[in-house]
């Protein structure tokens, strides 16, 4: 695809714009500021991209993965509201989800640890680790807030902070999984994923194409269950003191 | 069996409790009254571990409370929530509960003689908990605290949402435990012809501290001071 060809396609935004201004939605700005970022921070990537996979050195690209786990860990910890240490909690979670899958990836053989492998997969699966673990934050508080009246009768007959709270974790890690286990229901019935659709429009075999994205899936499914167990696993012990009682100023 | 001395709590700088110092021996059976606001609920968790205080000293059986692990004394002291709050989907499950956490075997003899007792039928075990009237589930989260055989029973305001047949039904249940387990019973309430029919020691809460405390027969005599005769006429 030549650069015209992709200013041409710029088309689709002012169809966005033009629906945003005729319906009075008012994200005409928002638009054309995403379209902006959107196109400088791809662009300022692919130089950053080509030339980490020129050095191919395995300390950057460790390096950028830790990066980029930070930076969804400080996204996915605004879900947590005021619960205490969310951006470690995250941070902890997202690593242990990404390094146990990418760990398994490369052991079989099915990626090496090279930038061009590593940094586009790390992508994947700590975007959608930072959304699930937000989703699993904001379920746990909700949970807490709304049902502390059932932990706390639970404590009152003998329960483990645990097990006045376990019905509560169990529902925000499930809150947090259901998207990817939905999204993984319907691969190609509903969508036909971006990994895929990019090495189809890049010239790769579809059965080539099918065989990444399979690898996708699970990978994806496996670091997002394991970052939201890690994550309401330490989070739920927020909401307790030292003496097994309810931390009242966190609900 | 429970000397509380000196207790203080405070919240975000407001003064809840302040220096309360009471005893309560083993078999007593012991109301709370006052205002909404005065501390009673907040003085109830104490005793069970569910609160913190910020001073003085809880004894239980001789012992300093935060010397026994939560676990264990919430075991031993019962509560009933004004609120009866039922989890899972079937009763059952709410009965099976703290028998689950004390790893113990159901005593089907007990459950037997505890829900006629409270006038309910064995049936009652395998319906929703959804399907189940407000006195119904009040008297089944009752039953729920008593699986593990407390040797204290702290009720908070239990029959307040209640009508008169199911509050005498549960006034009556809880005489009989009472009579036949011997368990000490602290019960708090608002109503004053509760108190006079339960207790037979009533203390009375005024803005964080006691107020009087005294036998409900002295209580309810011509004698009060002028609060409570207040109180007790409103």
């Amino acid at each position: 695809m030549s650069i015209l060809t992709l200013s041409f396609t710029t088309v689709l935004v002012l169809i966005a714009l033009s629906i945003s201004k005729t319906q009075k939605i008012h994200l005409e700005k928002d638009i054309i500021i995403g379209v902006i970022r959107a196109t400088l921070q791809l662009s300022l990537i692919g130089i950053v991209l080509t030339y980490i996979f020129k050095v191919d050195n395995w300390i950057i690209t460790t390096v950028i993965l830790l990066l980029m786990i930070f930076n969804a860990s400080q996204i996915a910890a605004k879900r947590g509201g005021q619960i205490k240490d969310t951006k470690k909690t995250a941070y902890v979670s997202i690593f242990l989800g990404a390094s146990i899958t990418i760990a398994i990836l490369v052991i079989t053989g099915a990626i090496s640890y090279s930038p061009s492998e590593v940094i586009p997969v790390s992508g994947m699966i700590v975007g959608n680790s930072m959304v699930a673990l937000g989703l699993t934050f904001k379920q746990l508080n909700n949970n807490f807030k709304n049902k502390y009246q059932e932990v706390e009768i639970k404590l009152a007959l003998g329960a483990t902070e645990k097990t006045a709270s376990i019905d509560l974790i169990r529902d925000a890690i499930r809150t947090g999984m259901q998207p990817s286990v939905d999204s993984m229901q319907t691969l190609g019935i509903v969508q036909l994923p971006g990994m895929m659709t990019g090495l189809i429009l890049a010239g790769q075999s579809p059965v080539l194409a099918i065989r990444y994205q399979i690898m996708v899936t699970f990978m994806l499914i496996s670091t997002v269950s394991i970052a939201t167990f890690s994550g309401a696993l330490i989070t739920y012990k927020r909401y307790f003191n030292a003496r097994k009682q309810l931390n009242r100023s966190m609900i | 069996m429970i000397n509380v001395e000196d207790i203080s709590v405070a919240r975000n700088h407001q003064t809840i409790l302040k220096e309360i110092t009471l005893s309560f021996k083993e078999g007593e059976f012991i109301n709370i009254m006052g205002p909404s606001g005065s501390g009673k609920s907040t003085f109830l968790k104490l005793l069970n571990g569910l609160e913190s205080f910020n001073g003085g000293v809880i004894r239980y059986d001789g012992r300093d409370i935060l010397e026994i692990d939560p676990i264990d004394l919430r075991r031993e002291v019962g509560y009933v929530f004004q609120v009866p709050y039922l989890f899972g989907e079937k009763v059952r499950e709410n009965i099976e509960y703290p028998i689950k956490l004390g790893k113990l075997e159901l005593d089907e003899d007990y459950v037997t003689e505890m829900l006629t007792s409270l006038n309910l039928k064995k049936e009652i075990l395998d319906k929703k908990c959804k399907d189940l009237s407000g006195g119904e589930q009040q008297r089944i989260s009752l039953l729920r605290s008593l699986m593990l055989r407390p040797k204290v029973l702290l009720l908070d305001e239990i029959t307040s949402s209640l009508d008169p047949i199911n509050t005498k039904l549960v006034e009556e249940f809880i005489k009989d435990i009472y009579k036949k387990y011997h368990i000490t019973i602290i019960l708090v309430t608002h109503s004053v012809e509760q108190a006079k029919r339960m207790g037979s020691r009533t203390v009375f809460f005024k803005e964080g501290t006691v107020f009087m405390d005294s036998t409900t027969e002295e209580f309810f005599s011509h004698q009060q001071k002028d609060f409570i005769k207040e109180f007790i006429e409103s």
